[in-house]
């Protein structure tokens, strides 16, 4: 996804402009948007494109294997090149399932597929890395070396903690006892990160890819804190997410959606609205959440499997 | 026979608390390199007061020798010690021999500290094949993300818990004993 192409730039400014002026595009469009992280502070990131490569319709399913007949897919699960499925069509649509083997007709993902049902449609999508994505050091926009002046990824972990990551300008590795390489640690589309950067630079990072052109859905953890990644090409309200949708959210609930400075503003629902967490607890439904950023949910009440659903903000025709 | 009876009990308790644990009050240091909650080591343990933010936080350390906790590999484990501030907050344990092979624990809550209840900690979490449980060197103990909640209190050490059906086979064993040892009586 980093990878720049100037045709791509070319369609990609006519995006922008579509974007900015009307909401109406006539087909699935492909661009570029650039990223800032902001030097000296905290930095949410998620991905506004992805890159799909293949699709699929299903034919048989039995989970976590879906069958797409007369499909011929070539090898999905390599770990320096990951894949995921994007479930596209049914009840099921906007969702990302990593793969972990494949045929040439089937494909196994981590995950419930069992909703998946005959004609439901998905695509094959390139997953991101920390290598892929972020590149090296040599690139120019990464600082590597040591911990103490690197810029160090933050990843949510599946208990709410965070793995932490950084380029010793050898390769990226994590950041604990014997530095494990962590070249492959894959960054999906439907997740975000938070990035230290020690030192007082920006830097920026031109994204390319592929409109979302579906919903979105994120499952988050059961309780504890969770990251929603605003993967749209274009800012959203907060009361567009869909936050407040998700199953047993509580006023005790909060929200951070990171500010310019690095540090982060917190909200709650209170079943109507949402609100600001400070002296009079303005209404905040119509809080900007940026392009390409991350705001963090932590959930007081533990349900199971929960998710949020973001409608498209925008039409494709 | 109360004599034996006194023996075999003296026994169960023992095979019951015969579980190892990882001592932290001797012969344990804390790793500044990668503890961001700035713990210390006193004579009761790791002593730690700090506040809980959006990233969390890792108490870490090592032992001054390596540690056979060769027991905790099939068992639930428990960090042991009291705390003064245990808000809802979540830990996993992650174990490093001395080359750095790991497993992780997976988690459980501070609250079971504060209660003296054994949490429900498995050790089905992320286990590295090579990890060497005869060789335990170091240990993290990873704090899931907080919004900026108290977290304070010394622990003692890791133990093992034993699993229900361990209980289930010592009360088996125990009342096996007893009708046994009240046959022979009668």
């Amino acid at each position: 996804m980093k990878t720049l192409s100037l045709n791509i730039i070319g369609l990609g400014g006519l995006f922008s402009l579509l974007v900015s002026s009307a909401f109406a595009i006539s087909s699935t469009p492909v661009g570029y948007v650039t990223q800032t992280i902001s030097g000296g502070q905290f930095t949410t990131f998620s991905l506004p494109l992805y890159s799909p490569t293949s699709t699929g319709t299903v034919s048989a399913v039995s989970s976590p294997v879906i069958t797409s007949s007369g499909s011929s897919f070539g090898t999905l699960s390599d770990a320096a090149t990951p894949n995921a499925v994007k479930v596209t069509s049914g009840s099921l649509a906007g969702t990302y399932f990593p793969i972990a083997s494949n045929t040439a007709d089937t494909i196994t993902v981590s995950g419930d597929v069992s909703s998946l049902v005959v004609d439901d449609t998905f695509e094959v999508v390139a997953v991101d890395t920390l290598s892929s994505l972020f590149g090296d050091p040599a690139d120019g926009a990464i600082i590597g070396g040591a911990k103490s002046v690197a810029d160090i990824i933050y990843i949510i972990t599946s208990v709410g903690g965070w793995d932490k990551y950084f380029h010793n300008n050898s390769n990226w590795v994590q950041d604990r006892r014997g530095n494990p390489n962590a070249d492959n640690v894959q960054i999906s589309p439907d997740s975000g990160v938070l990035i230290s950067r020690t030192d007082p630079s920006d830097t920026s990072f031109i994204l390319t890819g592929t409109v979302p052109s579906t919903q979105s859905v994120v499952n988050i953890n059961a309780s504890g804190f969770s990251v929603w990644p605003q993967s749209f090409p274009q800012d959203i309200e907060l009361q567009a997410t869909g936050i407040q949708n998700v199953a047993d959210l509580t006023s005790d609930d909060t929200l951070y959606i990171g500010t310019s400075t690095g540090g982060w503003d917190k909200f709650f629902h209170d079943g109507t609205n949402w609100r600001q967490i400070r002296r009079g607890n303005p209404i905040a439904d119509t809080k900007n959440i940026a392009s390409g950023s991350v705001v963090l949910l932590d959930k007081v009440t533990a349900s199971s499997n929960p998710s949020v659903t973001t409608a498209l903000p925008y039409t494709l025709n | 026979m109360k004599t034996l009876l006194t023996t075999l009990t003296s026994l169960l308790l023992s095979a019951t608390m015969s579980f190892a644990a990882l001592d932290f009050t001797s012969g344990f240091s804390i790793d500044s390199a990668y503890d961001t909650v700035g713990s210390t080591v006193d004579p009761d343990g790791i002593a730690f007061s700090t506040t809980i933010g959006v990233l969390g936080g890792t108490i870490s350390g090592f032992w001054n020798a390596p540690q056979d906790a060769s027991d905790f590999s099939s068992q639930a484990l428990a960090a042991i010690g009291a705390m003064s501030s245990a808000p809802s907050l979540n830990y996993t344990l992650t174990f490093y021999d001395s080359s750095f092979a790991f497993t992780t624990v997976s988690v459980a809550n501070w609250a079971n500290v504060l209660s003296d209840v054994p949490p429900a900690l498995g050790t089905s979490g992320t286990a590295d094949s090579l990890f060497a449980w005869t060789d335990v060197n170091a240990i993290d103990i990873n704090i899931s993300a907080g919004g900026d909640v108290a977290l304070a209190g010394t622990l003692t050490g890791i133990a093992a818990v034993p699993e229900p059906s361990t209980y289930a086979l010592l009360a088996g064993f125990a009342a096996f004993i007893f009708v046994a040892i009240r046959r022979r009586n009668s």
